[in-house]
C-alpha cells in the first residue's frame, strides 16, 4: 500500500539520524570523560598492570575507529555497556526507570492535548472576546515560566501550603506497596484491583504532570488559535457559512480538521520535548525515572547512562515524527507519498 | 457589532409585485483602525422574479459588501447603519444568526470567486455537498449521494460518479465551480447569488461556466444576482442590471436599456473600456480613481472623475430617479455628452 511505502521511506530516513546520534553519543561516552578506567579504579592505586589489562578488557587499546564499530554494534544487540557505579548492564537499570518516564510523559501529553485543542479553538472562535484574552495571556505566562519553577510553586502551594498534594518526592507514597508487572503503575495498581494505590498514583502524578505539560499546554494553544483563526477566515469556512451549516458542524466537523493540520507536526514534536522537561522535572519531584538517573550518572562521572537514555530519547523523537507525518498524510489528501 | 441606530421605517414586510429580493436605503460602514469606511451609503435594488440581475463597478464599489448583507454574512466591524432587506416577507437586516443559517444555502444559495479556494480542501465532493443535503434536507448518507449524483449531473460533470469521490485539489478550476453550482442550486433556492463566478476563470471555461449558470437558474426557476466587474459577462446573461459606484447605485434597468440607451457617464465610461469598437484601437479607461471611502465626497461620488461634471455635481448628491420605465439612474447631467440617444436625459436635484 502506498501508506506502507511512506513508512519504510521514512524508516529508511531514520538511518542517517540514528548513526549521527550514536557518533555523538559515542563521542560523550568516550572522549570527554578524560579516563574511564581511572573512574573506574578510583584514582589512588594505580597498578600499571590492572590498567592495561582493564584498558584492553574494554577495548580501550582498540584504534577509535573499531571502538565505534563495537559500540555500534553492541547498540544494535541491546547491549549499551554497563553501568559503572551498579556494576549492572546499563539497559537492566534502564528498563527499571524508564516506565516512570514514560507515565509522566504519556500523561502529559494527553493532559497537554485535551486541555490545548479545546482552549485553542475556543479562543479562535471567541477572537478578541474576554475568554480569548484570558487564554492568550495565560498562555503567553505559561510559555514564559520555566517548567522547574512552576514546579517548586506548585510543591510549595499544593504540598507545604496547602497540604492538598502527597511530598514531592517519588511515585507512590512508602507505605503502599504495587507488584510491578508493567512497570507503569497506573496499569499495574489496576491489575492489583487496588483502587486505593490507583487514587494515590494519581495524586503523586498530579503536580509533576503538571509542570511537565504547562509550556507545552500554551505552546500548543497558541498554535492552535492561529490555526484555527486562519482556517475560519478562508474561503471554504465563508462557503460552509453561506451554506447555513450549524455553527458546531463548521468549528469542529469541518473547521477543526483544516485547523489541527499545522499543529500535527509540533504534537509529534511534544513527546521528544516532554521527555526532555522531564529530566528537570523528575529532579525537582525525586521522580525515580530514567531522566533523573541519566543526570545523576553523568554528574557522578558516569556516562553510560546518559548515552543510552539520549539513544532512546532520539530513537523516540524520530519515531513521533514518523507518526506526525503519517497523521498528516492520512489527514490530508493533498499529500502525496 | 450592533445594529441599533437609526434605521429606517417599520413599513410592509411585503415585497412588491414580482419581486424577490427588495434593498432599500442599504447603509454598511466598516469601522476600522484607519478610521470609518462607508462601503454601502443608501442602496435600493430590486431583483425582478425568474431574471438574473447583473451588479457591476469596478473593484471596492461595494458589490460584495451588497451580497453579505444579504447574506448577513459581514464581519463583526461592519454596521448596517440604515436599510431593509426584503425576502419572502422578511427583514433579513433583522434576523437572528441562527434564522439566517435556516435560509442561507436553503432559500438563498452562494457561489463565490475562487472556487478553488471556497471548497474545502480536506474533504470530497460528496462529502461537502452531504454536509448542505444533511442540514437543509436532512437526507442520509445513501439518498444524498443519490442526490449529490444527480446534482453533479445536472451541472454537466463529465464522470459525475468518479468526481463524487475526488478531491477539490483533483478537479480544475472549472470543475470546480460547477461543484460550487451544484451546492448553490442544490436546495432549489429562491434566490441565488453569484460573486464573480468567474473571475479567473479561462475564457472558454467562463463561457461554459456562465451558459450553465443561465441555464440552471432559469430551469430551477430561481432569481439570479450575478456580480461581476466585467460588462461582457452581464450583457451575455443577465436580464437587469445595476451600476454601482464609491458605495452607490449610479444606474439600473434592464441589460439592454443600459447598454443602448446609458444615461450615466460612469456606465458610459465602463462599457467604454470593455466594449472597444472594430475601428477603434485606442484602449479605453476613465481616468482618476475610486474614491476613498473613509471621506466619501459631498456631493456625487463620481463627479472627480467625471467628464461632464457641473458645479450641482459638487454640492449635492444626485437621487436615482426614474427616466423610462424601469430605467433609473444618479445623474445631473444623465443622458449628456453624446451618451447614444438616452431617454429625456433628466437632471433632478437630491435633497440631502
Ligand atoms: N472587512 C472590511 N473592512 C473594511 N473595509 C471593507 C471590508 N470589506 C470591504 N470593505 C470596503 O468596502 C468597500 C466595498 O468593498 P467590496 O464590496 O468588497 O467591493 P467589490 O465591489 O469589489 O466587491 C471597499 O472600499 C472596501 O475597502
Ligand atoms: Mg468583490
Amino acid at each position: 500500500m502506498r501508506i506502507g511505502l511512506l513508512i519504510l521511506r521514512r524508516l529508511l530516513l531514520m538511518i542517517p539520524v540514528m548513526v549521527g546520534v550514536l557518533v555523538i553519543t559515542f563521542v560523550i561516552g568516550r572522549v570527554i570523560p578524560a579516563d574511564p578506567v581511572a573512574l573506574l579504579m578510583g584514582q589512588e592505586n594505580a597498578d600499571e598492570a590492572l590498567v592495561q589489562q582493564i584498558r584492553h578488557d574494554l577495548g580501550l587499546d582498540q584504534p577509535i575507529w573499531t571502538q565505534f564499530y563495537v559500540y555500534v554494534r553492541n547498540i544494535t544487540r541491546g547491549d549499551f555497556g554497563m553501568c559503572w557505579s551498579t556494576r549492572n548492564p546499563v539497559l537492566d537499570d534502564l528498563a527499571v526507570r524508564l516506565p516512570a518516564t514514560l507515565e509522566l510523559v504519556i500523561v502529559s501529553m494527553i493532559v497537554c492535548i485535551v486541555l490545548a485543542i479545546p482552549l485553542g479553538v475556543y479562543a479562535a472562535v471567541k477572537r478578541d472576546a474576554f475568554g480569548d484574552h484570558v487564554t492568550r495571556v495565560a498562555s503567553l505566562v505559561g510559555v514564559a515560566v520555566p517548567g522547574f519553577w512552576f514546579g517548586l510553586l506548585l510543591i510549595f502551594f499544593f504540598y507545604y501550603y496547602l497540604r492538598w498534594a502527597p511530598p514531592p518526592m517519588g511515585r507512590i507514597g512508602f507505605r503502599t506497596t504495587i507488584v510491578p508487572v508493567t512497570g507503569f503503575n497506573l496499569i499495574d495498581s489496576l491489575l492489583a484491583g487496588n483502587l486505593k494505590a490507583f487514587g494515590e498514583v494519581w495524586a503523586y502524578l498530579a503536580l509533576p504532570v503538571a509542570a511537565v505539560s504547562l509550556r507545552k499546554v500554551a505552546q500548543l494553544t497558541r498554535l492552535v488559535r492561529s490555526s484555527m483563526i486562519e482556517v475560519l477566515a478562508s474561503d471554504y469556512i465563508q462557503t460552509a457559512r453561506a451554506q447555513g451549516l450549524r455553527r458546531s458542524t463548521i468549528n469542529f466537523r469541518l473547521g477543526l480538521k483544516n485547523g489541527l493540520l499545522p499543529p500535527i507536526t509540533q504534537i509529534g514534536d511534544m513527546f521528544g520535548d516532554l521527555i526532555g522537561g522531564a529530566v528537570v522535572i523528575e529532579l525537582v519531584f525525586a521522580w525515580p525515572g530514567a531522566g533523573r538517573w541519566a543526570v545523576t550518572s553523568a554528574l557522578a562521572g558516569d556516562f553510560g547512562p546518559i548515552q543510552a537514555f539520549v539513544v532512546i530519547c532520539a530513537a523516540v523523537r524520530v519515531l513521533c515524527f514518523l507518526v506526525a507525518d503519517i497523521l498528516y498524510a492520512v489527514i490530508d489528501p493533498r499529500i502525496k507519498y | 457589532m450592533e445594529k441599533e441606530t437609526t434605521r429606517k421605517g417599520a413599513g410592509p414586510l411585503e415585497t412588491p409585485q414580482g419581486v424577490v429580493l427588495h434593498i432599500a436605503d442599504l447603509r454598511v460602514v466598516f469601522h476600522t483602525y484607519v478610521g470609518t469606511v462607508h462601503a454601502l451609503s443608501g442602496i435600493d435594488l430590486d431583483l425582478r422574479e425568474g431574471k438574473i440581475t447583473g451588479l457591476a463597478g469596478e473593484t471596492g464599489c461595494g458589490k460584495s459588501v451588497t451580497a453579505k448583507a444579504v447574506m448577513q454574512l459581514l464581519p463583526s466591524t461592519a454596521e448596517v447603519l440604515s436599510g431593509r432587506i426584503l425576502f419572502g416577507g422578511e427583514d433579513l437586516v433583522r434576523k437572528t444568526p441562527s434564522e439566517m443559517d435556516a435560509i442561507r444555502g436553503k432559500r438563498i444559495g452562494m457561489i463565490f470567486q475562487n472556487p478553488r479556494a471556497a471548497l474545502n480542501p480536506l474533504f470530497t465532493v460528496e462529502e461537502q455537498l452531504y454536509f448542505l443535503l444533511h442540514r437543509h434536507e436532512h437526507l442520509g448518507r445513501k439518498e444524498a449521494r443519490k442526490r449529490s449524483l444527480a446534482l453533479l449531473e445536472a451541472v454537466r460533470m463529465g464522470g459525475a460518479k468518479k468526481r463524487l469521490r475526488s478531491y477539490p485539489f483533483e478537479l480544475s478550476t472549472g470543475m470546480c465551480q460547477r461543484v460550487m453550482i451544484a451546492m448553490g442550486l442544490a436546495c432549489s433556492p429562491k434566490l441565488f447569488i453569484a460573486d464573480e463566478p468567474t473571475t479567473g476563470l479561462d475564457v472558454t471555461v467562463q463561457a461554459q461556466v456562465l451558459e450553465l449558470f443561465k441555464h440552471l437558474v432559469y430551469e430551477v426557476g430561481s432569481t439570479a444576482l450575478l456580480i461581476t466587474h466585467d460588462l461582457g459577462v452581464i450583457a451575455e446573461t443577465s436580464d437587469y442590471m445595476g451600476v454601482m459606484y464609491g458605495g452607490r447605485m449610479v444606474e439600473f434597468g434592464t441589460t439592454e436599456d443600459l447598454i443602448e440607451h446609458t444615461l450615466h457617464p460612469y456606465t458610459q465610461g465602463l462599457l467604454r473600456s470593455s466594449f472597444t469598437g472594430e475601428d477603434d484601437d485606442e484602449l479605453h479607461y476613465i481616468p482618476g480613481v475610486v474614491p476613498d471611502l473613509r471621506r466619501p465626497p459631498s456631493g456625487c461620488v463620481f463627479e472627480a472623475r467625471c467628464a461632464v461634471c457641473v458645479e450641482e455635481c459638487r454640492v449635492s448628491v444626485p437621487d436615482m430617479i426614474e427616466v423610462e420605465n424601469g430605467h433609473r439612474v444618479a445623474c445631473f447631467q444623465a443622458g449628456a455628452a453624446g451618451i447614444a440617444d438616452g431617454g429625456k436625459a433628466g437632471s433632478t436635484r437630491g435633497e440631502r
